[in-house]
C-alpha cells in the first residue's frame, strides 16, 4: 500500500540514486536535482497539509511495504497531528538549506548526497510508524552528520564531528534500549506503534518497568534536544557544521528529540512519565536560565544562534513536562517555529561570514544600512525569538505559559527570565551587527541577497512565522487532533485537577 | 466595518513595507489615510453613543486561540474610557501624521518612517478597544516593537541605537511582571479552574466576587495588582523604569510626540483606568499606586528643570503629568487621571510639535543656543505659548480644569498628596518658563536665517492649540461616565484654583526673571543649586547604577556561567569522552582503513553497550 507519505522517501531516494549516476563534473545537473527534489518534497508536505483529513484523529497517507514477517518490520510510515507540522518544518528546511549549500566547492557531489540523505533522514524519523524504522532513520542522521561537519565544516571540524557523532550515538543507544523494551515487556510483541499504543493503553506496563523504560527514552532524546548537561554537542557541532548541516541539526535534528518523547515517553508510558515530569520541569527550568545566561555571554554569532537554540528547546521540554495536552501543543507550536527561525538565524551568519569573512560580533556593525533586505529578516527572525507577538514563537510560548503556570505556577518565572535574557542578547545582536555607524573597511559591502530567487528562502520562512503567529489556530487545532488520538492527558489531569483541561 | 479601526493601518503597514516603499509620497498618504478611516469610524461611534447611550458598551470579537480550555479572544470593546481614548489617539495621530509629511520630507527613509507610524496606530488602537488581558499584552508588545523602530529610526546613529535597545528591553523588564500578573489573574478568576477567563468583563464580576466570598485573599489581589502594575510602570515610564524615556527622544520629533508623550506612554495609565476594578478592591494597592505617581511626579520635575536639551525637558514633564495620572488613580480617581490624560494628549503633542518646528529651523536642541525666535517665528511662538500655558494649567486652557481636578482629588486625601501636586506644579511652570524664555525670548544667540515653518507644519499646531485651550469646556468627565452632580467645583474649589494659579504665576515669573531678561550661555541655576543640580542634570544617578548592573553583576554573571559549562559540559562531560574515542580512533584506523570501518567498530561497540543493557534490564 502506497500513498503520499511514501514520496517523502521515495523522492529523495530516487534524487540520490539519479545524482550518484551524475559524474561528479556536472555540479550545475547536481545542484538541480538537488533543488527539484527538495522543492517537490515542499510541494508535497504543503499539500499533505492541506488534505490532512481533521476530523479524522488516526494516521492518513499510510504507506506500508512489507519486508519481514516476524519480528514484523515493516515500512510503515503515515501522517498524523503530531508529525505533519513537523514535515512542513523539514521541508521548508531543508529547502531554505539548499540556498546556503551554493558556497560549497569542494566536491560538491558527495556533499550533496549527504545532505539529501539527512533530509530523508528527518522525513523518516517523523514519518515512521514501525519501530525499527524509526530507529534506523535516527541512527541515519546521526552517521550521515559525521562525514557532513567533518568533510564540509570549518575550525575544528574533525574535532567538532567525532563529538557529536558520539553524543548521537549514545543518544540513539539509550533510545534503542527504550525501543526494544517497548518491543519486548507487552504481553503481545509489535513494532507497530498504533497497535503499541493501543496495547499500552488498555494493558500498561507495570510501573517499575515504565520508569526504567522512561529514564532510557529521557537520557536518548534529552541529548538529542541538547538539554544541558548533553548539551556539548550543540553549539560545537552548529558552529562547526557546514551551514546547510547547522541548519537541519538546530532546526529539524533537535526536535525529534522531542519528538520522540512524545511520541513514546509521553503516549506509551504515561504513568511514568507523571511521575518524572515535575522533577523534569525544575531540570529544564535551570536549564532555561543558565544556557540563557551562557548566551549572553558569547560573542560569536553561530555560538550565540546555538546557545539561544540550546535553552529555548528548553520552552519545548517545558511544555512536554506539564504534561497535558494544552502544554504539548503549546511545545509543538514552539518546535516548528523555533525550527524555522533558527534555520534562518543561520543562514544569515552565514551570509554574514561569506560576505564580511568574520561572526564575531564585535567586529561587524551598521550593515543595514548596505544591507537593508538581509538586516530586516535578521531583525525579524530575532524578533520571533525574543517572543514578539505576530510570530508564530510567541503564540507557542503563550500557551506554553498558560500551561507551566497551570501545573507549576510560579515555576513561569523561570520561562519568563529565559524570555527576557533572550530579548537582551538578541536586541543586543541586532544593535553590534546591523545597527550603528558602520566600519569604515566595511562601508562598500553589498546586499548579499539581491535577486527575488535568492528572496524566496527567506520570504518562505518568515512567511510561515507570520501566517502561525497570526493564526496559531491552525497548528493547534492540528496538535489538539493528534493529541486526542493518543489520550495521555488524563494522568497530567491527574497532577492537578484542571477539569477544563480534558 | 468597525474591525477597519484595527486592520485599516495595518493594512497600510503592509503595503507600505510590502510593494509600496518606492513611491514616497503615496506611502504618506496611505499612512495618513488609513487612519483618517478609523479616526472616522471612531467619531461616528462616538455620535451614536451620544445618541443612544443605552446601546453601549458594544462588544466584537472573534477567537483566537481556543484549544483545550485555553480561550483567547480578538476583541473591540466600546464603552466610554476606549472610545474617547480613540478619538485622541486617531485624531491627535491623524495631525501628527500630517505633520511628518512635511517634517520628514527630507529624509531618505520617509517610506519606512510611515510604514512604521501606521504600524503603531494599529497597535495603539489595538490596546485601547481592547475587551481582553491578552489581547492588550499582544499590542502591548506591538506598541513597544514600533516604539523601538521608531527610536532606532536613524539606526546608523549609535545614540538612537541604543536608545532605542534600551527602551524595548526595560519595557520588557516591565512587561515581565504584566504577563505574571496575567497569568495570576487568569488563575483567580476562577481557582477551580472550571471558567477561567481573561476577559475585562469577566473578570470585573468574577473577581469581586471571589474576594467577596473570601475565595481569594487581599493578599492575592496585592501581588496580582503589584504586577499588573510593573507593565504600566514600564509603559508609563514611571520610577523606576522611567530611564528609557528621556533617551527615546533619539527619535525623530514627530515620534516623541506621538508617542512618547500623547498616545503609547498614556497607555500605562489607560490600563490601569480599565483593571481599575482590580486596584479598588485593595486599599494598599491604591495606596502604593499613589506613591508611584507622586514620587514620578515630583522627581521627574526636579530633572526637567535642569535639562539643557529641549526635547529632554518636554520629555520629563511627560513623565511627570504621567505621574500624575498615576496618582489620580492611586488616589481612586479613574475620571480625573484620565481627563488629564486626554488634554495632555492635546498640550504635550502641541508642544512636542511646536519643538520640532523649532528644531526644524535652528538645527538644534540646545535650550542654550536658541533665543528670540518669537520675531521670526509668530504662529510657533503663539501656539508653544498656548501649550506652556496648558501644561502649567493656568486658566482656561484644558489643562486647568485636570490639574484642578488632581488636585482637588490631593487635597481630599492627605497634605503630603496636596504639597506633591503643589510642587510639582511650581516646578513645572518654572521649567516650562525657562524653556520658553531661553527659545522665544531675550536676543538670538546663534545667529542664522530662520523662517516660520511651512503651513503643513502650522496646520496641526493650530488644530492642537484649539483643543488645548478649549477642551476644558466639553464636559470630558461627564463624557467619561461620571455624572454631572459630582462635579467638584464649590467654594473649596475655588480656594484651591486661587492658590494653583498663584504658585503657577510665581513659577512663570521666577523664570523669567532669571531666564528672559539676560543672554545666558550657561544655566545660572547651577551656580545657586549647587551639588543638587548635578544631581537633577545626571537624574539622580539611576542610569549609572542600572549600568553598573549591567556590566558589573549581570555580565560577569553570565560570563561565570559560560566558564562553568565549558568545563562542566564541554571539558568534563565530552572533551574527554572526545578524546579518549578520538584517539581509540585513530588507533583503529591504523587496523582498518577508511571510514566506513571506524563507524563499524563504533556501532559494534554501541551493539555490545546494548546488549550489556538489555540483560540488566531483563534481569532487574
Amino acid at each position: 500500500m502506497i500513498d503520499l507519505s511514501f514520496y517523502f522517501i521515495a523522492i529523495p531516494m530516487a534524487s540520490l540514486a539519479l545524482m550518484a549516476l551524475v559524474p561528479s563534473s556536472q555540479l550545475k545537473l547536481i545542484k538541480t536535482i538537488a533543488w527539484i527534489s527538495s522543492s517537490a518534497c515542499l510541494a508535497l508536505a504543503l499539500f499533505v497539509l492541506l488534505k490532512l483529513d481533521r476530523t479524522n484523529t488516526s494516521f492518513q497517507f499510510i504507506s506500508q511495504l512489507s519486508w519481514i514477517q516476524t519480528p514484523e518490520i515493516n515500512l510503515h510510515l503515515g501522517v498524523d497531528g503530531i508529525n505533519v507540522w513537523l514535515i512542513v518544518l523539514t521541508s521548508l528546511v531543508s529547502f531554505a538549506g539548499l540556498y546556503a549549500c551554493s558556497s560549497i566547492q569542494k566536491d560538491a557531489k558527495g556533499f550533496y548526497l549527504l545532505y539529501l540523505l539527512l533530509t530523508l533522514g528527518a522525513y523518516g524519523t517523523f514519518l515512521s510508524v514501525n519501530l525499527f524504522f524509526f530507529f534506523l532513520f535516527l541512527e541515519i542522521e546521526a552517521l550521515v552528520s559525521y562525514p557532513l561537519i567533518s568533510n564540509w565544516g570549518r575550525g575544528e571540524k574533525k574535532f567538532a564531528a567525532m563529538q557529536f557523532t558520539l553524543y548521537a550515538i549514545l543518544a540513539s543507544a539509550f533510545v534503542l534500549v527504550g525501543l526494544l523494551g517497548l518491543y519486548f515487556l507487552p504481553a503481545i510483541q509489535t513494532m507497530d506503534m498504533v497497535q503499541l499504543g493501543a496495547h499500552l493503553q488498555a494493558n500498561p506496563l507495570s510501573l517499575a518497568l515504565q520508569h526504567k523504560l522512561f529514564a532510557f527514552f529521557l537520557i536518548g532524546f534529552g541529548i538529542l534536544s541538547a538539554v544541558w548537561p548533553f548539551h556539548a554537542w550543540g553549539p560545537i557541532g552548529y558552529s562547526s557544521a557546514p551551514t546547510a548541516g547547522s541548519m537541519l541539526l538546530a532546526g529539524v535534528l533537535k526536535k525529534v528529540g522531542a519528538y520522540g518523547l512524545i511520541r513514546f515517553g509521553l503516549l506509551m508510558l504515561p504513568d511514568a512519565a507523571a511521575l518524572w515530569m515535575p522533577w523534569l520541569a525544575l531540570w529544564i527550568m535551570m536549564n532555561l536560565v543558565y544556557v540563557g545566561f551562557i548566551a549572553l555571554a558569547q560573542k560569536e554569532l553561530r555560538n550565540l544562534i546555538g546557545y539561544s537554540s540550546s535553552s529555548h528547546m528548553g520552552f519545548v521540554i517545558i511544555g512536554l513536562a506539564c504534561f497535558t495536552s494544552l502544554g504539548t501543543a503549546g511545545a509543538m507550536l514552539v518546535m516548528f517555529s523555533h525550527g524555522l527561525l533558527v534555520a534562518l538565524l543561520f543562514l544569515i551568519a552565514e551570509l554574514v561570514e561569506r560576505k564580511m569573512g568574520t561572526t564575531q560580533i564585535d567586529a561587524l556593525g551598521g550593515l543595514a544600512i548596505n544591507w537593508p533586505f538581509t538586516a530586516t529578516c535578521f531583525s525579524l527572525a530575532a524578533l520571533a525569538a525574543s517572543s514578539v507577538p505576530g510570530f508564530a514563537n510567541f503564540a507557542g510560548e503563550l500557551v506554553i505559559l498558560f500551561a507551566v503556570w497551570n501545573q507549576y505556577q510560579w515555576l513561569t518565572i523561570g520561562v519568563l527570565i529565559c524570555v527576557l535574557l533572550t530579548a537582551i542578547y538578541m536586541f543586543r545582536a541586532i544593535r553590534n551587527i546591523f545597527f550603528g555607524p558602520i566600519k569604515e573597511s566595511h562601508q562598500n559591502t553589498e546586499e548579499p541577497v539581491k535577486s527575488l530567487f535568492c528572496k524566496v528562502p527567506f520570504l518562505l520562512l518568515i512567511g510561515f512565522l507570520l501566517l502561525i503567529g497570526f493564526c496559531p489556530t491552525l497548528a493547534l487545532k492540528d496538535f489538539e487532533n493528534g493529541l486526542t488520538q493518543l489520550k495521555i492527558i488524563e494522568k497530567g489531569e491527574e497532577l492537578k485537577t484542571n477539569s477544563e483541561l480534558i | 466595518m468597525t474591525s477597519l479601526i484595527i486592520l485599516s493601518p495595518l493594512i497600510g503597514f503592509a503595503l507600505i513595507s510590502l510593494f509600496l516603499f518606492r513611491w514616497k509620497k503615496l506611502c504618506g498618504w496611505i499612512s495618513v489615510g488609513s487612519l483618517l478611516i478609523p479616526f472616522v469610524l471612531i467619531v461616528q461611534l462616538f455620535m451614536q453613543m451620544q445618541s443612544n447611550p443605552s446601546s453601549f458598551p458594544q462588544v466584537i470579537s472573534v477567537p483566537w486561540i481556543s484549544i483545550m480550555g485555553l480561550h483567547f479572544e480578538l476583541g473591540l470593546l466600546f464603552d466610554q474610557l476606549s472610545i474617547l481614548m480613540g478619538l485622541l489617539v486617531s485624531g491627535v495621530g491623524s495631525l501628527i501624521f500630517i505633520f511628518s509629511m512635511g517634517y520628514m520630507e527630507e529624509d531618505k527613509g520617509y517610506s519606512r518612517f510611515f510604514a512604521y507610524l501606521a504600524l503603531f496606530a494599529s497597535a495603539m488602537l489595538g490596546i485601547v478597544f481592547s475587551n481582553n488581558f491578552v489581547q492588550t499584552f499582544i499590542f502591548w508588545e506591538l506598541v513597544g516593537l514600533a516604539s523601538y523602530l521608531l527610536i532606532g529610526f536613524w539606526f546608523s546613529k549609535d545614540s538612537a541605537a541604543d536608545a532605542s535597545k534600551k527602551a524595548f528591553l526595560v519595557n520588557r523588564v516591565g512587561d515581565f511582571g504584566f504577563i505574571l500578573g496575567i497569568l495570576f489573574l487568569w488563575f483567580l478568576s476562577d481557582p477551580t479552574g472550571v471558567s477561567r477567563t481573561v476577559d475585562f468583563a469577566g473578570l470585573a464580576q468574577s473577581i469581586p466576587t471571589q474576594v467577596q466570598l473570601g475565595v481569594i485573599s487581599s493578599g492575592a489581589i496585592l501581588l496580582a495588582g503589584l504586577l499588573i502594575l510593573c507593565g504600566v510602570i514600564g509603559k508609563s515610564a514611571q520610577l523606576p523604569l522611567h530611564v528609557w524615556l528621556p533617551d527615546a527622544m533619539e527619535g525623530p520629533t514627530p515620534v516623541s510626540a506621538l508617542i512618547h508623550a500623547a498616545t503609547m506612554v498614556a497607555a500605562g495609565v489607560y490600563l490601569l483606568a480599565r483593571t481599575f476594578f482590580i486596584f479598588t478592591i485593595s486599599e494598599e494597592l491604591l495606596t502604593i499606586v499613589a506613591i508611584i505617581g507622586g514620587l514620578s511626579a515630583i522627581t521627574a520635575a526636579t530633572m526637567a528643570v535642569c535639562q539643557s536639551d529641549i526635547k529632554r525637558v518636554l520629555a520629563f514633564s511627560t513623565m511627570s503629568q504621567l505621574g500624575f495620572m498615576v496618582l489620580a488613580m492611586g488616589l481612586a480617581g479613574p475620571v480625573s487621571g484620565m481627563y488629564h490624560l486626554l488634554t495632555h494628549g492635546f498640550f504635550k503633542a502641541l508642544l512636542f510639535l511646536g519643538s520640532g518646528c523649532i528644531i526644524h529651523a535652528v538645527h538644534t536642541q540646545n535650550l542654550f543656543e536658541m533665543g528670540g525666535l518669537s520675531k521670526k517665528m509668530p504662529i510657533t511662538t503663539l501656539t508653544f505659548l498656548i501649550g506652556t500655558l496648558a501644561l502649567c494649567g493656568l486658566f482656561p486652557t484644558s489643562g486647568f480644569f485636570s490639574k484642578e481636578e488632581i488636585l482637588t482629588l490631593a487635597h481630599g486625601h492627605s497634605m503630603l498628596a496636596f504639597i506633591v501636586v503643589l510642587g510639582t506644579t511650581f516646578l513645572t511652570s518654572f521649567y516650562m518658563g525657562r524653556v520658553f524664555s531661553l527659545t522665544f525670548l531675550g536676543p538670538q544667540r546663534k545667529p542664522s536665517d530662520i523662517h516660520e515653518s511651512p503651513f503643513i507644519l502650522l496646520f496641526p499646531l493650530i488644530v492642537l492649540s484649539f483643543f488645548s485651550i478649549f477642551a476644558g469646556f466639553f464636559g470630558i468627565p461627564e463624557l467619561l461616565g461620571r455624572a454631572a452632580h459630582e462635579s467638584h467645583h464649590g467654594t473649596e474649589g475655588n480656594f484651591l484654583a486661587l492658590i494653583s494659579t498663584g504658585v503657577i504665576l510665581f513659577g512663570l515669573i521666577s523664570s523669567y526673571l532669571i531666564y528672559g531678561r539676560k543672554t545666558q550661555s550657561q544655566d545660572p541655576l547651577s551656580k545657586g543649586l549647587g551639588p543638587l543640580y548635578t544631581l537633577f542634570e545626571r537624574k539622580y544617578f539611576i542610569d549609572e547604577i542600572y549600568n553598573f548592573y549591567v556590566s558589573k553583576i549581570q555580565q560577569p554573571f553570565a560570563r561565570l556561567c559560560d566558564i562553568t559549562n565549558e568545563w562542566i559540559a564541554i571539558k568534563a562531560l565530552s572533551h574527554w569522552t572526545g578524546i579518549v574515542v578520538y584517539q581509540v580512533g585513530n588507533v583503529s584506523r591504523k587496523l582498518l582503513t577508511g571510514n566506513v570501518q571506524t563507524y563499524a567498530l563504533i556501532l559494534a561497540v554501541q551493539i555490545v553497550v546494548i546488549f550489556t543493557l538489555v540483560v540488566i534490564l531483563f534481569k532487574l
